[in-house]
């Protein structure tokens, strides 16, 4: 695959999702289901190391574009994720006392509860991949519980399960 | 006109070192750049918060883009986007390129054993956090559902069933 192939994927991900992470359905259903360039390990391991670090959440494109093509590749998906951001100067000139119109709130509805619906029906595919066994169904419970909370950071929740796993392989090993 | 070092330096401070995603970022700005320094009046924010979640991609991107245009032009939109992300992106890459050569690593495959299954919950509690502002709003509901089963079925491809429901959305307005 190209790398402008590959960024106009991951463009066409990031112009249909209205946060960050709502872009994986759309990358998903291009990059593993239907091109096969990369596998749901892949794409749970980039959500992973996105939420892990610094920056937005859209973030996982980067990773995306590094495992398809490399540091190119993640150009590509940078340059992706932040396009689009650029679409705010533009709608700023245009929308102004306009925002609140009925019409546009309701569009922003049904986007929010379709991406929703999208991201639940996204999660399938991928848990079958990431639980295997006991151990991460239990920490995927664990982790669930505190991000329901809301009162733990998601990056101390990732590697707090990450740790975790870690020390049972190291007591089992 | 804000002099740009001190522009630059405030959106990459706020889109680079505020972990926990978008809304601790927004959070963040709109405290340094509108109540703190009085770049903007308090009432943009309305405004730049909403032109944010218009517009595609990454919300807090969007608000920095916004944001600085207020301030600066858009030349300065342009240029915070990139203030805001490069330097996460480039350790983001690093990250990817570290794992990815030491993933045959059992201490590294354990790590990311549990790290995977806890983003299968927070796929789970972000859908969640989607819903939860309008799970008593019948359309949305519905909508929700059709998505969901669409998906599951494979009957359409993600982008056709959001702008479906964009356009379900927009015909019948919340009152």
């Amino acid at each position: 695959m190209s790398v402008l192939t590959l960024y106009l994927l991951l463009l066409k991900a990031t112009l249909t999702s209205f946060s960050g992470g709502t872009s994986l359905p759309s990358v998903r259903q291009d990059l593993v289901v239907h091109r096969h360039a990369i596998t749901d390990a892949q794409l749970s391991t980039a959500v992973a190391i996105s939420r892990m670090g610094p920056g937005p959440n859209g973030a996982f494109v980067i990773c995306i574009g590094q495992y398809i093509a490399g540091p190119a590749g993640a150009a590509a998906g940078y340059l992706a994720m932040i396009t689009p951001a650029w679409l705010a100067i533009l709608l700023l000139r245009l929308l102004q006392g306009h925002t609140s119109h009925p019409r546009w709130r309701g569009a922003i509805q049904g986007l929010t509860a379709a991406a929703a619906g999208l991201m639940l029906a996204n999660s399938w595919p991928i848990a079958q991949t990431a639980i295997t066994s006991w151990l991460p169904a239990v920490l995927s419970a664990l982790a669930l519980a505190a991000f329901l909370s809301r009162k733990i950071e998601t990056v101390w929740v990732l590697a707090s399960a990450g740790l975790l796993a870690m020390l049972y392989s190291l007591l089992h090993a | 006109m804000v002099p740009w070092p001190q522009f630059l330096s405030e959106f990459a401070r706020a889109g680079n070192l505020t972990l926990g995603g978008g809304q601790p970022m927004i959070a963040e700005l709109e405290r340094r750049v509108i109540s703190e320094r009085r770049w903007l009046p308090p009432e943009d924010f309305g405004l730049l918060y909403s032109i944010a979640r218009l517009t595609p991609g990454t919300n807090i991107l969007a608000f920095v883009a916004a944001t600085a245009s207020r301030i600066q032009g858009p030349i300065g939109g342009v240029l915070a986007v990139v203030a805001a992300s490069l330097p996460a992106g480039i350790v983001i890459w690093l990250m990817t390129v570290f794992f990815d050569a030491w993933s045959a690593n059992k201490w590294v495959a354990a790590v990311m054993l549990g790290a995977m299954a806890a983003v299968v919950a927070l796929i789970l509690s972000t859908a969640w956090q989607l819903l939860k502002p309008i799970r008593k709003n019948a359309l949305a509901l519905t909508l929700f559902a059709v998505a969901l089963i669409a998906a599951l079925a494979h009957i359409a491809s993600p982008v056709t069933i959001l702008l479906a429901a964009a356009v379900a959305g927009a015909i019948r307005p919340p009152k």
